[in-house]
């Protein structure tokens, strides 16, 4: 999330200098925390939205994937909870399981020097044991939507009449229709009195949809331009005909042996069956989505982090938020639906200042959604330099067909 | 130790246990007194009424009715203190909802209403028990009394004739003896009522096997336990009855309390109590076992079960070894089998009995005839009888599972000597209490654990027509893992000798 110095003093380089987490504002406590996770400076984002946030306005923040947003928000709810202590303080939404988990370590690491208890309140996982964390009454809770909605029905003795402050992070993903029931609900049954953010990389424009999370004379705080993407990503395509698909992705693994690479598809069958395929060839891969269970998704995501597997065969659960350092490469197996997943999937690397670079497969069927990708972020990609190694593609196919043979009969 | 209110005692219950108890308090002194406990209730009561841990052990049965009334007083005295408690919390919680005031955190529940868990072996001491209740409680009206008389008593029309049995098997074994029951007893403001759902109970009572039916084992569809989860108040009284039943179903019981339930069970997750949140439930109930001896196994399960943070007692009553009631003149001889460590014990005694025992009867032409061997544990007893089916001897069994008609015919064969050897178990007479006629010759493969037992079998004993007792005999084995046991029968004084001389490893009595 916000290790981000230097995108800052590429931009206002003198200006932003001599900003410290101390001269926003923020108690001595999280600034410890701050520099204990390495927290050098605060990043663009951070500077702009926290001063706002502690004089108690609601924000809507938009800045480039990986620039910090989880601790933008975090900061200052952890600050006024120390200012006044109390149990269901902050509820933090998030799309997806592995993200909102994520958000709840980042919570759990900026409030330890101050004993922050946090609840992560997600689906997939064991009811009875978020209802004994709840009955702890924890300071924050990190959730995704459905099953929050689940425990304010079915959990007795749990509600979120006191709550102060709502966080929706990749609130456009969330004010999507998917998610509409879910929090209409949650929106019910806490309180009007209260302060809501809204973050994301890429935000709806639509007012009405705005409306729906009922901010009070919100503060825009846009870091970049809408739709963008980093500087410091490398972004390519590559051009082939749709029946050498598979082909193609093992040899520019192979190519890219050594380096994280994570692989996203759209739909969870093919990630399913690249995963296997690309197994029978040897390679180190695991899937991640959405029909895998809880334990699994969480079991591949820590074994991709860690390092022991360096191939991650993803749909787009792991689109957003994620946090991993370590990503070198995105390859976009299928070419995502909207422009939005597209900044979403490639912000997965080259983040926080760091370098990466993205590789698009567009085949025959692809062209036009490619380029209206190319369109909305302004930017004309090359292909990916293969160099002489074009004609060898095809030499992997036989292979490539018995792998995916033997993956086909599971 | 008058003043019930000093004891905490909730007042409902005050009147109503005073004259239930009078009956025990009369007992002793002949006139009208002022004591409200005997003795015994006292010294127990202080204990109990301070939330220790207690395991019981005294073998004058004569004495359970009075330990089972304080007992009931106990668990009832908890379950209305905790009832007004969480009524007085709700009632404030209310009161300041309406005033719109913030509730402090009010934690005073559990998981799961039941409180208070009875282990009983036989539906007719749980009646006992429930009566007494009833006539504690201080309840206005009783739901379900009649169904429950209906299931708990014998039609009068059925009673077992026991008059040729011993008073303690008359006492475990009157009325219904089903070993299968649980009940979940609610109680309301003014009502108390039988058969309630478990998850709206306060009280169960129950037999092992009763619980163990619905907790089921792993791996089964339907399986419920969440109504041990919070379980404060555990009473596992007639221990020595239990462990003639299925002792595993008991510790399978045990195994599943405490733990943190598979649903909500509509439960106010706000007020649960932290330690229940923590899953240190157990280290916050309280335990009272009541036993008429204790054996390795309750040992154990009390230094591995109980778990109170207020502490534990064990209280014991020495032996002075049921060898004195023993009236016919016989010739006892104890052999110690020698053995390195518990888990070899069983292969060096059945080796001492094939290689040293058995040998030395067969020899002789007296000895061959009218041998009875009593075994306690059924495993022995299959071992055993294995061995003494491939080597032919001439013998018939006796177990807890031999049908009538084969009983009949194994007593008759061996009176009259048509076979040599009779093989028992402990759970055959313990359930059943024939007399065996005609035994010259016993063998106690293990001492059984109803010490009453050994006077009995050796008291039992007939020597041949026309001759003098002197040609009864008895043999015993023993390891040193039996001391609890063998100090029943042999009494305190002698166990140490027999358990520890170094001089020699068989003792005479006669």
């Amino acid at each position: 999330m916000a290790k981000t110095e230097k995108v800052i003093k590429k931009t206002e380089k003198e200006e932003e200098k001599q900003v410290t987490f101390e001269s926003l504002g923020i108690i001595p406590q999280i600034c410890e925390a701050c520099e204990r996770l390495k927290f050098k400076a605060p990043s663009e984002i951070q500077a702009k939205s926290i001063p706002i946030a502690l004089q108690g306005r609601d924000i809507i923040g938009l800045a480039q994937t990986g620039s910090g947003k989880t601790a933008a928000f975090s900061i200052p709810i952890l600050q006024e909870l120390w200012n006044a202590p109390q149990p269901f303080f902050a509820c933090i939404m998030s799309p997806t399981r592995e993200l909102a988990i994520q958000i709840a370590e980042q919570i759990e690491a900026l409030g330890s020097t101050m004993g922050v208890r946090c609840a992560t309140i997600v689906g997939g996982m064991d009811m009875m044991t978020q209802a004994i964390a709840l009955s702890k009454k924890p300071h924050v809770i990190v959730c995704t939507p459905g099953r929050l909605v689940d425990h304010l029905e079915n959990t007795k003795g749990f509600n979120l009449k006191h709550l102060k402050y709502l966080i929706l992070d990749e609130a456009d993903r969330l004010l999507d229709l998917d998610f509409g029931d879910e929090i209409d609900k949650v929106l019910k049954v806490i309180p009007r009195d209260r302060h809501t953010y809204l973050f994301s990389a890429t935000m709806t424009n639509k007012v009405e949809k705005l409306q729906r999370a009922s901010l009070v004379n919100p503060v825009k705080i846009e870091v970049a331009t809408k739709y963008s993407t980093v500087d410091t990503l490398l972004q390519y395509y590559l051009f082939f005909p749709f029946k050498n698909k598979e082909c193609y992705l093992a040899y520019l693994l192979n190519e890219l042996a050594g380096q994280t690479t994570i692989v996203f598809t759209t739909t969870c069958l093919v990630s399913q069956k690249l995963t296997l395929m690309l197994r029978n060839l040897g390679f180190q891969a695991v899937c991640l989505h959405g029909q895998l269970s809880q334990a699994k998704r969480i079991g591949a995501l820590n074994k991709f982090k860690s390092g022991s597997r360096g191939i991650l065969i993803a749909t787009d659960v792991a689109s957003r938020g994620l946090d991993i350092p370590s990503v070198d490469v995105v390859i976009n197996y299928d070419v995502p639906q909207s422009s939005k997943d597209y900044i979403h999937r490639v912000g997965r690397t080259a983040r926080a200042g760091r370098s990466g670079k993205s590789v698009t497969f567009v085949t025959q069927y692809d062209v036009e959604w490619f380029q209206r990708i190319e369109a909305a972020i302004e930017k004309k990609m090359e292909e990916f330099p293969l160099g002489t190694g074009k004609e060898n593609v095809l030499l992997f196919q036989e292979r490539v067909s018995e792998a995916c043979r033997i993956a086909n009969m599971v | 130790m008058n003043n019930l209110n000093e004891l905490n005692i909730k007042k409902r219950i005050q009147e109503s246990f005073i004259n239930t108890n009078k009956t025990f308090v009369k007992k002793e002194d002949s006139e009208e007194s002022d004591e409200i406990f005997t003795d015994l209730q006292k010294s127990l009561f202080s204990y109990i009424n301070n939330y220790n841990d207690i395991i019981y052990s005294n073998s004058d049965n004569s004495k359970m009715n009075e330990i089972r009334s304080i007992y009931t007083l106990h668990a009832l005295n908890h379950v209305f203190k905790t009832r007004d408690k969480i009524l007085k919390n709700s009632e404030k919680i209310k009161h300041l909802q309406e005033k719109g005031e913030d509730i402090p955190d009010i934690r005073d529940q559990g998981f799961t209403r039941p409180k208070v868990l009875i282990v009983l072996p036989y539906r007719n001491s749980a009646l006992d028990v429930m009566d007494l209740m009833i006539k504690m409680s201080g309840s206005k009206q009783i739901e379900n009394k009649k169904r429950l008389y209906n299931e708990f008593k014998l039609p009068s029309d059925e009673d077992n004739d026991m008059s040729d049995k011993p008073d303690d098997f008359k006492k475990i074994f009157r009325g219904n003896i089903d070993d299968c029951f649980r009940v979940g007893i609610k109680f309301t403001r003014k009502t108390m009522r039988f058969f309630a759902d478990f998850y709206q109970s306060d009280i169960i009572v129950a037999s092992p096997l009763g619980l163990r039916m619905i907790i089921g084992a792993e791996g089964e569809k339907k399986r419920d336990y969440d109504f041990l989860s919070s379980i404060e108040l555990l009473i596992i009284d007639q221990c020595q009855d239990l462990l003639m039943q299925n002792w595993d179903h008991l510790l399978h019981v045990l195994n599943h309390m405490h733990l943190i339930p598979k649903a909500t069970h509509d439960t106010d997750f706000s007020r649960i109590k932290n330690w229940y949140l923590d899953s240190k439930a157990k280290y916050l109930c309280q335990n009272l076992i009541f036993t008429e001896y204790l054996t390795p196994e309750l040992n154990s399960l009390f230094n591995t079960y109980c778990k109170n943070i207020s502490g534990k007692i064990k209280i014991r009553h020495q032996h002075y070894g049921t060898i004195n009631d023993v009236i016919i003149p016989v010739q006892q001889t104890y052999h110690r089998v020698a053995t390195k460590s518990i888990k070899h014990s069983d292969d060096d005694r059945f080796n001492f009995f094939i290689y040293k025992v058995l040998p030395n009867i067969q020899k002789s032409v007296i000895l061959q005839m009218h041998t009875a061997i009593y075994v306690p544990s059924y495993f022995d007893f299959i071992r055993i009888r294995n061995y003494m089916d491939e080597n032919d001897y001439s013998y018939h069994v006796l177990s807890e599972y031999t049908e009538p008609a084969d009983i009949s015919r194994a007593r008759s064969d061996f009176y009259h000597g048509r076979v040599r050897y009779i093989l028992m178990t402990e759970r055959f007479h313990y359930f059943r209490r024939y007399r065996i006629r005609g035994i010259q010759n016993i063998v106690f493969y293990g001492l059984p654990d109803h010490a009453n037992f050994f006077s009995e079998m050796l008291n039992n004993l007939s020597p041949p027509k026309g001759e003098e007792g002197s040609d009864v005999s008895c043999t015993i084995l023993y390891t040193k893992y039996d001391r609890l046991k063998l100090e029943r029968v042999v009494g305190f004084n002698r166990v140490q000798k027999l358990c520890n001389s170094m001089k020699s490893d068989t003792f005479m009595f006669a």
